[in-house]
């Protein structure tokens, strides 16, 4: 018993030793910094890559400031490898964990750059990786390719929208395009989104990386400086929120030119698919090279004038444009503090995304006549307007209209603050009755007269008072099955089912095989007649009665008639059921003596006793065998 | 002789059809005695809680003629009402679908949303189809402040497993055993007569009984798997967790008469789903089980 307790014991602690031989044994943590490049230009993204060599599942590290780079992490994957080999014999397993991080840099600046030694935390342990300079290098314009950004207005106001377009000229085919424009990034209070592209089936339109993210640029063809070039415009909407001058960066585009074609060396050692993608059908037989470019654009400027105080209203709402305001209003008919749905409906400037209605309940002859939450939903820009909605509840009975709503801009065109108004919207406001519960029923509601009449669904129906009330009622269907009822519903008709099918087979069976039914209790018949015969009148007839009964048991049990039996009827079948022969010279001389009785007359009580013990041990002697 | 055997014979076959006739009446008897079991825990007579309805019926007749005038001395008689028709339900035993729905009259009336609406959805346990509860059911709901719509999924299963849903379980057991015990009486039939009537009797009463006792597992199992209830409080402050540190789940409490199902109790609260789907915990002391 202790030896194989202690082999037990030994089997786990090796199988624990198994468990934890990798964390025990586990490779000292390090970090390695790359780069796919050390030379870039400035707007040129370039991959650093983090290598975590002894953890599949590092933290993911911190990185400390990098000034002169804009960062954006691209994503992270394991960097595991497992190297079995077998020498003499003797298999030798290494198990090298990994993971790698990945960033894309792009820098903003030229000069030298320095990536910074960076802290790598894993399974409790930290590696640091080494410091990588970088050298960022002004970016030149080129003949075939240019950059250039343009604003609509050069002279706007603060809050007044403003166009920035960037077009990219092309002279020949590029690709792994990426636009570098980190002004768009600065915190510059600046509200800045994309203008709404319409997309036309008859122009080409490209996705194109721009900053961390992209942007859909319009293929377009334009001159520049005497030169045709194909472009990719895309633009950007502006919104200044502070007055001042204004110098925007300039942007760069880093790309892959193509440039010229050589011919293709090996026909066999080429991946068809991605050549086929990148090249012309017609150079299957040649193949492009390409040179990477990085290109900037212009600098631009522009001045944000300050908004005029001569005639501000004291409601300005801060909207810079020209605007036009319309509302409406549902229901109009309404008890007092019932809630209406006011809708406001703002138009005439195309950038109405930032836009936001000025409080209601600012508004005084609002407030005046109506309670106004003083939550307000942002407005839902549909089809060139954008929406708002609002619920106003009137106070009083005597509120007859909701009154104008006001709104405040300044127009640039005129150079004037304007006020959008709505028209006001008459209103039907009835007092609210004090509601009792004969209301809430109601039954005090007027009915009019003459109207058609139409079933009511308010107010509750009448209480039942019969007697079925005071009834219990089943309603789990678990406790009627516990129940006396269910249990004896769900158990007696099969129970009863299956009795009669028992019966029914029995019958059957009965039915089918009399002889056998007779056969079975041949002997207890034969008892009952021998117990009678026993108790007959006189010796003759007792051995007439015990020959019968005899007869009639040798009939039922050998399956033939009993009426004429003989001795000489029943030897063979007893022969074939196996009688000796003891058994059947018994049986023949208790034939015989019968027979002499019934014609010589009565035998002596004494040897009619005789008989029937002779009689009940040959019976006995047949049963077992029959 | 041979014909002697045959008259026998026949004369057996007739005892045993004869013997078949009177089964369905032994069954019959049997359920008919079974579902006329009473309640065993009540603490008052049948005729107490006669006298207690009749007390209660007419107080909430008198409260009914004197509310437009008194309405605070109508209030009293309802209260009184109710309590006797709670009586009846709690020391009496006696658990009808009618007496909830007079008690949720009589809370609808002293304007206790969530009493009545609690009251209401004890009632439609038992008698899902009445017109009337149905129709105060759905008045009384429309007069609580919260308005969470109900997954428009259940609505479709409703529809589509109308005999689940519209018929109470009472009927639905009656029914049941009625099919279940018209089975083997038909499998008993059929030893006999082999007429198509009777096979098709026989599918027929299958597909009933399967029907209907499906729709009771699937109701025992509900009834195991979900506790609905009634918020009862005027106003709840519903949290994200079991305790009144916990923020709150939703911008607005919750009102009386809100319906949940619990999914948890723990202490003194419940975390519980409102009908669309969110969750959130509520003082146990603020709302009441159905069931």
């Amino acid at each position: 018993m202790h030896k194989r307790r202690g082999i037990l014991m030994g089997c786990i602690f090796l199988m624990q030793l198994c468990v934890l031989v990798p964390d025990v044994f586990a490779a000292p943590v390090s970090a390695e910094a790359t780069v796919d490049k050390t030379d870039v230009f400035v707007g040129e993204p370039f991959t650093l890559q983090i290598q975590v060599m002894g953890s599949e599942s590092p933290d993911q590290p911190k990185l400390p400031a990098m000034g002169g780079f804009n960062v954006a992490f691209v994503g992270g994957t394991q960097n595991s490898s497992t190297s079995i080999q077998i020498v003499n014999g003797r298999m030798s397993k290494d198990i090298r964990k990994g993971y790698i991080f990945s960033y894309r840099l792009t820098p903003l600046r030229k000069g030298k750059l320095l990536i910074p030694a960076i802290t790598v935390m894993a399974n409790g342990n930290s590696a640091v990786t080494r410091p990588i300079p970088i050298t960022a290098r002004e970016p030149e314009e080129i003949d075939d390719f240019k950059l250039r950004i343009h604003l609509s207005k050069t002279r706007i106001y603060v809050g007044e929208p403003v166009i920035l377009g960037v077009t990219w000229y092309l002279g020949s085919d590029v690709r792994n395009a990426a636009i570098s424009f980190p002004w768009l990034q600065n915190d510059n209070g600046v509200y800045i989104f994309d203008q709404k592209v319409n997309i036309s089936a008859q122009k080409a339109y490209y996705r194109v990386p721009l900053n961390d993210g992209e942007v859909i640029g319009e293929k377009g063809k334009e001159i520049l400086n005497g030169n045709t070039y194909g472009t990719l415009r895309f633009e950007k909407v502006l919104i200044f929120e502070k007055p001042g001058d204004v110098a925007i960066d300039p942007a760069t585009v880093s790309f892959q030119a193509l440039v010229g074609y050589r011919k293709r060396n090996d026909p066999f050692d080429d991946d068809f698919f991605s050549n086929f993608f990148n090249d012309r059908f017609s150079a299957l037989q040649r193949e492009g090279v390409y040179q990477q470019f990085v290109i900037p654009s212009n600098a631009i400027s522009l001045t944000v004038m300050d908004l005029p105080a001569k005639g501000r209203p004291a409601d300005f709402s801060g909207l810079v444009g020209n605007y036009h305001l319309t509302a409406s209003a549902k229901p109009v008919s309404v008890n007092v503090g019932d809630p209406i749905t006011l809708t406001l409906e703002l138009s005439g400037s195309p950038y109405l995304q930032p836009v936001k209605l000025p409080q209601l309940s600012q508004q005084p002859a609002l407030v005046r006549d109506f309670k106004i939450p003083a939550e307000q939903a942002d407005g839902e820009v549909t089809e060139g307007k954008k929406i708002f909605t609002q619920t106003l509840r009137p106070l009083r009975a005597d509120v007859k209209e909701i009154p104008p709503v006001t709104l405040s801009y300044f127009d640039t065109q005129d150079g004037i603050y304007k006020t959008a108004r709505t028209e006001a919207i008459p209103l039907e406001v009835s007092p609210t009755r004090i509601v009792t519960a004969r209301d809430a029923e109601g039954f005090s509601r007027p009915v009019a007269v003459g109207s058609e009449v139409e079933t009511f669904s308010g107010g509750i129906a009448h209480n039942y008072e019969d007697s079925g009330v005071l009834s219990n009622q089943i309603h789990n269907p678990v406790a009627w099955v516990m129940s006396v009822r269910g249990a004896a519903t769900l158990v007696v008709p099969p129970i009863l089912y299956l009795l009669f099918l028992g019966g029914s087979f029995f019958y059957q069976m009965k039915t089918a095989d009399p002889a056998g039914a007779r056969a079975k209790h041949a002997f207890t018949r034969l008892q009952k007649k021998m117990k009678q015969a026993k108790q007959g009148k006189n010796s003759q007839q007792m051995t007439m009665d015990l020959l019968d009964a005899v007869k009639n048991y040798l009939g039922d049990k050998l399956r033939i008639p009993a009426g004429a039996l003989t001795f000489m009827d029943v030897r063979d079948p007893l022969i074939g059921r196996g009688a000796d022969l003891q058994t059947l010279e018994g049986l023949k001389m208790f034939f015989a003596e019968c027979e002499a009785a019934r014609y010589g007359g009565a035998p002596e009580n004494s040897e009619t006793v005789n008989l029937y013990d002779r009689v009940q041990d040959l019976v006995k002697t047949l049963e077992k065998i029959l | 002789m041979q014909n002697h055997r045959q008259t026998r014979l026949c004369f057996k076959t007739i005892r045993i059809h004869r013997q078949c006739y009177l089964l369905p009446a032994l069954i019959f008897a049997l359920l008919v005695v079974g579902l006329s079991v009473p309640g065993m825990t009540a603490t008052l007579s049948r005729e107490q809680c006669a006298q207690f309805f009749e007390e209660a019926n007419n107080l909430y007749h008198r409260a009914d003629q004197i509310t437009a005038q008194h309405p605070e001395e109508a209030e009293s008689l309802y209260r009184q009402a109710a309590m006797r028709y709670e009586s009846i339900v709690a020391k009496g035993d006696i658990h009808n679908g009618k007496l909830y729905y007079n008690i949720g009259n009589a809370y609808f009336r002293l304007k206790d949303i969530g009493r009545a609406i609690l009251n209401y959805r004890r009632a439609i346990q038992y008698i899902p189809n009445d017109a009337n509860l149905r129709q105060n059911l759905a008045y009384a709901r429309k007069q609580r402040k919260d308005n969470i719509d109900e997954p428009q999924d259940t609505r479709v299963f409703k529809t589509l497993f109308f005999w689940h849903y519209d018929l109470s379980s009472q009927t639905r057991i009656f029914l049941f055993s009625v099919f279940f015990v018209a089975v083997w009486l038909i499998a008993i039939l059929r030893r006999f007569f082999r007429q198509s009537m009777l096979r098709w009797g026989l599918v027929f009463a299958v597909g009933l009984a399967v029907l209907l006792g499906g729709s009771l597992i699937a109701e025992a199992v509900t009834r195991v798997r979900i506790t609905p209830g009634v918020i009862i409080d005027t106003v709840v402050t519903a949290r994200k967790g079991n305790s009144e540190a916990y923020a709150q789940s939703f911008t607005e409490p919750l009102h009386a008469g809100t319906e949940f199902e619990l999914i948890e109790k723990r202490d003194a609260w419940y975390y519980v789903r409102l009908a669309d789907g969110r969750t959130c915990w509520i003082p146990a002391k603020s709302a009441e089980l159905v069931r």
